[in-house]
């Protein structure tokens, strides 16, 4: 099982999203802004996988994995976009940072599925946590 | 027009040609042809006249003809008179015969007498001695010379002392009588011969005379005849010999001439006179027909050049375009010093750089209302330079759409007639469709200070003013102004301004509509643009309340926040039922938008058709509706090499719609069959299923957004009413078509129409895919969905 961050301004989904992936089995830390996520990082480290949502106030969700992508500790972390937004261009753009695009409404199998393959190839490579 | 008599020609479009004047640019490079024709004249000078030749030639065979007449005349004059002094000679020989013989005889007789003293003897003597008076008469009267004279006068005196001695009645016995008397007679008889001899001597002279003139004269005529003869032979060898040789050039010349050799030219200093004074005419014939000729391909040219300009300026989209091309190419092909363009004021203001293409649309510059409203001069109602050329080494006179610099030189339209007002000219001569030619500037001098200062201004002297317009209303006024001149506008270089002004009149227009055209579109754009944006921010704002809804269901079904008994679930079937529903809706919403915007694109790769199927029918089978099964009776083989340009997503979406139709609306288990056809150009996906159909009257009516057919409603089959226009919309954005037939109760049969892709290069990778998507997935799909 995971550590996983969700960086979700909508405080229903970001429940949801939590209780879905606690439901899981994967250890859950939330974030409700960009900024906060990347000071939950800074101060508790990397998680295996990092669930953003696109579309918030301040830095939006693909600001702040291009932050993490900047950082070379950040560089290959696995993340999965959760958004609402479903045009081609918003979904190559999370894709060319390396992300996995999934949209909502979403369906809990999907989000699972995700996640597995996204620690698939680093699951050795946990951190601390 | 000319009423009043003025030197400014206005050219109608019939105007004859002058011709064009040396220093008109037209004219090609080379020699005056006048000085040319001078300097022939001068070379051909020297040459003999065949006339001169002929005449000279005709005066001598006539004194060579006078002399074999005289000399013939003369000849039968001498020997006329050569003819009758012999027969005088003659007469005289025989009188003076006819003398001696009397003479003998009497003297025969009177020794006879003397003998017999027979009175016939005495008779016979008497008879002679009565004769001798008028013998001797007879001789004397033809005697013609003194000689002869002096001769017959010896012998008359012989003959009287012959006479004297002789006695008829003398005595036989007489002797020394007798003797004396035949001395007497022997006397006389010599002098009679002498007298002969000399007048044979004479005659025999006469008739050598005779002769020798005969000869003579003859002698003279046949020589003078032989030289008639040499002159008229000569004459003509000579004749022919400079006559025949230089026409025959001349012929040469000519037949070059016709077959079109401009430079065929005769030689104007051989042969004589005549023949060089035809090959001057010649020459000039050549020039004149080399001359008409050229005037003949410079029309043609111009012809073909206003056609030329007319397409470019056609062809511009933007006025400012189309003026400036205008202005430069017949500033260029006029060889002019400067031609610009003004627009009426209140011309349309689309043709009109007035309002800069930099300025917002909305911005009411001061630029578009200049100058003329506050000062109305004499080129009133004419607005700022629109475009303007100016030959290379000049400046331009004005800047392009700005108002006008008041020491910028007005145009001298409407004063040229004396008018304040330049657009009443402007209508008049637009109305005329003419243009106004100014030959020579010089004339236009000290008429009014506004035309003084143009002059001064342009250093113009010759003008061509040409109005632009399309319809009754002119638009504005083309300028051309030549700084060399006098210049005399030929009528197809008026013709040239003139078409050029018509072709720029008709592309302001366009160039008018294709701004409002692009006007127009650009607000569409951003209606569009604004629409999309709308759209996409309303679907995600109605996701995001969605996410939590259908995701806490999720919850509530999957028992996570407790136990939920069979009514509760019943519920929330409905409630996840119609979130299901309102999450197609938006979902479609955004993708019919999405489109509808979309412009027609080319075709981006393309796609098998296996590969599409397959897709399609895993899908349905995966989907959440639950109705007909679908089943493909093509078989791999059939659809193999088969592929369809255009985006694969969209075309799978398009036939999902339409396969999730034909499932959805057949009853559970039922079978709904799939095949492909293959046709000439296109392939046609068929989908027939036994469901309940389509009342006929709706069929056409399904396509609408949000159309539902009646029965459907009725029986509460979930549906957003988008599918079939997404599908018909993204079909038709690949060039393809689908089509419904359908019986209501029986089932609908839709055929869905594509085009189809050249065949695939040998290295595309349908080989190796075809048969690990048939392997992979069952055609005949009936995959358990999995949530």
């Amino acid at each position: 099982m995971a550590r996983v961050l969700v960086v979700e301004d909508d405080p229903d989904i970001r429940q949801l999203v939590e209780l879905r992936l606690r439901g899981l089995g994967h250890r859950v830390v939330s974030a409700p802004s960009g900024a906060e996520a990347l000071a939950v990082i800074a101060d508790r480290g990397a998680p295996e996988v990092i669930v953003l949502d696109v579309a918030m106030p301040g830095m939006t969700g693909l600001e702040v994995l291009r932050t993490l992508r900047a950082q070379p500790e950040h560089a290959d972390l696995p993340a999965i976009f959760l958004s609402a937004r479903v045009r081609p261009e918003d979904i190559a753009a999370g894709e060319a940072l390396g992300a996995v695009y999934l949209t909502k409404p979403f369906v809990v199998s999907a989000l699972a599925g995700a996640i597995d393959k996204a620690l698939q190839p680093t699951a050795q490579t946990a951190g601390g946590w | 027009m000319g009423r009043d008599g003025e030197a400014a020609q206005t050219a109608g479009p019939s105007t004859p040609s002058t011709p064009s004047t040396p220093d008109t640019p037209s004219t090609p490079p080379g020699p005056d042809p006048r000085r040319r024709r001078a300097d022939e004249r001068a070379a051909a000078a020297g040459g003999t006249s065949v006339g001169v030749r002929l005449t000279r030639a005709l005066g001598l065979v006539l004194a060579l003809l006078l002399l074999v007449g005289a000399s013939g005349a003369g000849g039968l004059l001498v020997t006329g008179s050569s003819r009758a002094h012999e027969n005088e000679l003659r007469g005289l020989e025989a009188a003076n015969a006819a003398l001696q013989l009397t003479l003998a005889d009497a003297d025969a007789a009177v020794r006879e007498h003397h003998d017999t003293h027979l009175p016939q003897s005495r008779r016979r003597y008497e008879r002679s001695l009565q004769a001798l008076p008028a013998l001797r008469a007879h001789v004397q009267a033809q005697l013609t010379d003194p000689l002869q004279r002096s001769l017959f006068t010896e012998q008359t005196r012989l003959i009287d002392t012959w006479l004297a001695r002789t006695d008829p009645d003398r005595g036989a016995a007489d002797v020394t009588g007798a003797t004396a008397q035949a001395q007497a007679f022997a006397e006389a008889r010599e002098a009679n011969t002498r007298l002969d001899t000399l007048v044979r001597a004479q005659r025999r002279e006469a008739t050598g005379t005779e002769t020798w003139v005969r000869y003579g004269a003859l002698t003279v005529t046949a020589l003078t005849l032989a030289a008639a003869l040499a002159v008229v032979t000569g004459t003509g060898t000579r004749t022919r010999r400079a006559l025949v040789d230089p026409l025959r050039a001349l012929v040469d010349v000519l037949d070059a001439l016709g077959r079109g050799d401009r430079r065929a030219h005769a030689d104007p200093t051989a042969g004589p006179a005549e023949v060089r004074s035809l090959a001057l005419a010649v020459n000039d014939l050549a020039r004149e027909n080399a001359r008409l000729l050229q005037a003949a391909e410079r029309s043609a040219r111009l012809h073909r050049l206003a056609g030329d300009i007319g397409r470019q300026v056609r062809d511009q989209l933007l006025a400012e375009d189309a003026l400036q091309v205008a202005v430069t190419r017949l500033g260029e092909e006029l060889r002019v010093a400067r031609v610009w363009v003004r627009m009426l004021t209140d011309a349309d203001p689309s043709g009109a750089p007035t309002d800069p293409p930099t300025d917002p649309p909305t911005d009411p510059g001061p630029a578009t209302d200049p100058g003329p409203a506050t000062d109305p001069g004499p080129a009133a109602g004419l607005g700022p330079v629109a475009g303007e050329w100016a030959a290379p080494g000049l400046a331009p006179l004005h800047r392009a759409g700005t108002p006008q610099d008041p020491g910028d030189p007005q145009d001298p339209a409407g004063a040229l007639r004396g008018l304040d007002d330049s657009r009443s000219w402007l209508h008049e001569l637009h109305a005329a469709a003419e243009v106004h030619a100014v030959p020579d500037t010089r004339t236009l001098r000290g008429r009014s200070p506004l035309l003084d200062g143009f002059l001064r201004g342009t250093d113009a002297r010759a003008l061509l003013l040409v109005p632009i317009g399309v319809g009754e209303a002119p638009q504005g006024l083309l300028t051309i102004v030549c700084g060399t001149g006098p210049r005399d506008w030929t009528p197809q270089e008026v013709d040239l301004a003139r078409s050029v002004a018509v072709d720029l009149s008709r592309a302001l227009v366009l160039a008018g509509l294709y701004r409002a055209q692009e006007r127009l579109l650009g607000e569409l754009r951003d209606v569009e643009a604004v629409k999309s944006d709308l759209l996409a921010t309303v679907s995600h704002e109605l996701r995001t309340p969605l996410t939590s809804i259908s995701g806490y269901l999720d919850l509530l079904r999957d028992g996570a926040v407790g136990e939920v008994d069979e009514d509760v679930a019943a519920v929330l079937g409905i409630v996840e039922r119609n979130t299901e529903r309102l999450r197609s809706l938006i979902e479609d919403l955004l993708l019919l938008s999405r489109v509808e915007s979309a412009p027609t694109t080319e075709a981006r790769g393309a796609t098998p058709v296996t590969d599409l199927l397959t897709g399609v029918l895993a899908a349905t089978a995966a989907g959440p509706t639950r109705g007909g099964t679908p089943r493909c009776t093509s078989t791999p083989e059939e659809l193999a090499g088969l592929r369809v340009p255009g985006e694969t997503e969209h075309l799978h979406r398009a036939l999902l719609a339409v396969l999730d139709n034909a499932v959805k609306f057949s009853p559970a288990g039922s079978a709904v069959h799939v095949r492909v056809e293959r046709h000439r150009h296109d392939v046609h996906v068929v989908v027939q299923d036994n469901g309940m159909g389509i009342p006929a009257a709706e069929v056409e009516g399904v396509f609408a957004r949000f159309a539902r057919a009646s029965n459907a409603a009725l029986q509460q089959v979930p549906g957003t009413g988008l599918g079939l226009t997404i599908a018909r919309d993204l079909l038709r954005l690949h060039g393809g078509s689908v089509h419904l037939d359908s019986v209501e109760g029986q089932g609908t049969t839709a055929t869905v129409r594509l085009p189809l892709a050249p065949p695939p290069a040998p290295a595309t990778p349908i080989t190796a895919a075809a048969p690990a998507a048939a392997a992979a997935v069952p055609l005949v799909g009936a995959a358990p969905a999995t949530d």
